[in-house]
């Protein structure tokens, strides 16, 4: 067992979650979701969101519109489809669930 | 002064350095690679390259400014090295998950494997490719092959250029670490074959240590200690098989284009070398024939033959190569030859499809005695033990560095209506039509003299220098008048033929006697 290799499936798990919360509150741009896991220290990297962004989006949980940009190309904008906002609650739940039990057992 | 490119990155263009260009295409090939062409990675990869864009964007202030390599590493360094996005990606995380023997570092857990090296090339990359596979110096590798080249063995080339052909370029950065790679050479084959007999070994320990008291799973144990040693046996299998492929292969192939060569440049007609052996084709086939049918023999036989070697090479080293591209134009090359073989074989029938006989007239003989002496003269000084090839009565020899195409003609004995003895010869000879069989049946030459009355036939007719072989047949008749003699000379035994006879005596024995013609056909003379 790799201590690499938890903290890199515990990161993508809740990876996925974040980036569901964040479109959850409104839609946005690939750079504005880096953004803010940047600011609240999930990713380091961008290059990590995007093969995210792709599976999740194939995954029926997301899904994005062309839109203009003033500078350089159209841009994809990403929302949050239904089956999405159903996952999200679900993982709010267990999400809660974990920080309670895990908080439980670090007592 | 620096070189500059335009690229055009997700539709928006940039000039770009040349050295910022080249890191560049290096990560995003590394990425490409690793993603590859389904759809979900193509799109991975375009929503990359437009973030990059729009990186690059942000930081160029004016439209002119140029792309240069600090800007390209620290783009990367915001999207973040390769193996950082590989980390998120889930089928990495499972691998990783099941391999944890191995070490951290990725460049150096990648098995080795052979690629042809680009940026250490002369020629296409081998030399420096087998280098690193082998952890040798690469100038030991060149002068191996310079070596072989300039004492004259040819393998070594052909093997350059198979490799040349199967062996992949390393392009991406993975495939560049994987070049250089876990080591594979013969004491790392020793040593895996050490380390899987190690583990055949223990787990056959401990296959008895749970075996002792209580023989629960002693089963499982069974069938795994046998898949380990299976496993071993198959890699040693695998190893001796590939060497023996690649060694039978090019032996065989040597032998055979050494062959091909040497037939070809020793008849040629551009060789005015000449010994018996090397006649051969030319007896029936022109010189453009001769070339097409080498060319065919060589692709029919040396496909395979090279397939095999790549097969042999490919269960050596482990590369990846498009084998149903390699097969099917193998294949298609293949059927290529075998139909040029077929087509030129049936051109040849051809020039055999026609038979023509030719009869002299029938030469009524002057002679003053009622016996007539036959003898045979040899005409050409040709012994049996010299060189020559033969094809049914015809030989091609060789005399004063000329070559000679002889054939040796039949006699028979029968009545003469006439009164008189007489002589007849009967040519015969294939051809491509009529008119050409009939004249190759008038080529034959063929002389006998008479003296008195003695006659004697010469041993071989003979053929113009340029012929080439149609069957070409002489057949003598000596026609006797009834109550006359003839007297077989021992030199006849070269070339009486089933003659018949009253007593059904045997040729040889006819000979050194005098036969007389009967009514009822030829008999012995009584002393």
């Amino acid at each position: 067992m790799k201590i690499e290799n938890t903290k890199a499936q515990m990161r993508k798990g809740v990876l996925e979650y974040c980036i569901l919360s964040i479109l959850s509150r409104n839609d946005a741009y690939a750079s504005d979701i880096i953004k803010e896991l940047k600011e609240a220290k999930m990713i380091v990297v961008e290059g990590t969101l995007y093969p995210l962004l792709t599976r999740l989006k194939n995954a029926g949980l997301l899904s994005y519109r062309w839109e203009e940009s003033t500078q350089g190309p159209p841009r994809k904008y990403y929302t949050i489809a239904t089956l999405g906002t159903e996952f999200l609650n679900e993982l709010d739940q267990s999400w809660q669930e974990l920080v309670e039990a895990v908080n439980t057992i670090k007592k | 002064m620096k070189k500059t490119l335009t690229i055009n990155i997700s539709g928006s263009i940039f000039h770009i350095d040349e050295d910022a260009f080249e890191k560049l295409q290096a990560y995003l090939r590394t990425i490409n690679t690793h993603y590859g062409s389904s759809e979900e990675g193509r799109e991975i990869i375009a929503d990359i390259e437009a973030r990059i864009s729009e990186i690059f964007h942000e930081k160029l202030n004016t439209k002119d400014q140029v792309v240069n390599v600090e800007m390209i590493e620290e783009t990367i360094s915001i999207m973040g090295n390769p193996e950082e996005i590989f980390a998120t990606d889930e089928d990495n995380i499972d691998d990783e998950a099941n391999q944890e023997t191995e070490t951290k570092n990725t460049s150096e857990k990648r098995k080795r494997r052979l690629f042809r090296d680009p940026d250490h090339r002369v020629l296409g990359g081998v030399s420096s490719g087998l280098a690193a596979y082998f952890g040798i110096d690469v100038v030991v590798i060149r002068l191996l092959f310079a070596l072989f080249i300039l004492l004259g063995y040819g393998f070594p080339f052909l093997l350059y250029v198979i490799l040349w052909i199967a062996v992949p370029k390393a392009i991406t950065t993975t495939q560049k670490l994987e070049m250089k790679g876990k080591k594979v050479n013969i004491s790392n084959i020793e040593e895996t074959i050490k380390d899987e007999y190690k583990e055949v070994k223990e787990s056959f320990e401990k296959m008895r240590a749970q075996n002792g008291p209580q023989v629960s799973d002693g089963f499982d144990r069974v069938i795994d200690f046998a898949g380990t040693a299976l496993r071993l046996v198959l890699k040693i299998l695998i190893i001796l098989l590939g060497i023996g492929f690649v060694f039978a292969g090019f032996v065989t192939l040597i032998s055979f284009i050494g062959s091909m060569v040497f037939v070809n440049s020793f008849f040629g007609p551009f060789s005015d070398f000449h010994f018996p052996g090397t006649v051969f084709p030319h007896m029936f086939l022109d010189g453009n024939s001769i070339t097409l049918f080498t060319i065919g023999i060589l692709v029919v036989i040396g496909i395979p033959l090279l397939l095999l070697i790549f097969a042999g090479l490919k269960l050596l080293f482990n590369f990846k190569t498009n084998n149903k591209i390699i097969g099917f134009s193998a294949l298609a090359f293949w059927i290529v030859g075998i139909i040029l073989l077929v087509s030129l074989s049936l051109s040849q029938i051809k020039g055999y499809m026609q038979s023509s006989t030719r009869y002299s007239e029938n030469l009524a003989l002057q002679t003053t005695t009622d016996t007539l002496y036959l003898k045979t003269n040899d005409n050409i000084d040709f012994d049996w033990h010299e060189g020559h090839i033969g094809l049914d009565n015809i030989k091609i020899i060789v005399k004063d560095d000329k070559e000679i195409i002889i054939g040796e003609p039949t006699l028979d004995v029968e009545k003469s209506t006439s009164g008189k003895f007489e002589i007849k010869l009967k040519k015969k000879s294939r051809g491509r039509s009529n008119e050409q069989a009939s004249e190759n049946a008038e080529s034959i030459e063929y002389e006998w003299i008479q003296t008195d009355s003695l006659i004697s036939f010469n041993q071989y007719f003979t053929l113009p220098t340029a012929t080439k072989w149609r069957n070409q047949k002489l057949h003598i008749t000596v026609k006797v008048p009834e109550g006359k003699v003839i007297y077989l000379d021992p030199s006849m035994r070269k070339i009486i033929h089933d003659i018949d006879n009253v007593d059904n005596t045997w040729d040889y024995d006819m000979l050194d006697k005098m036969w007389i013609m009967k009514t009822e056909g030829l008999s012995q003379l009584e002393k």
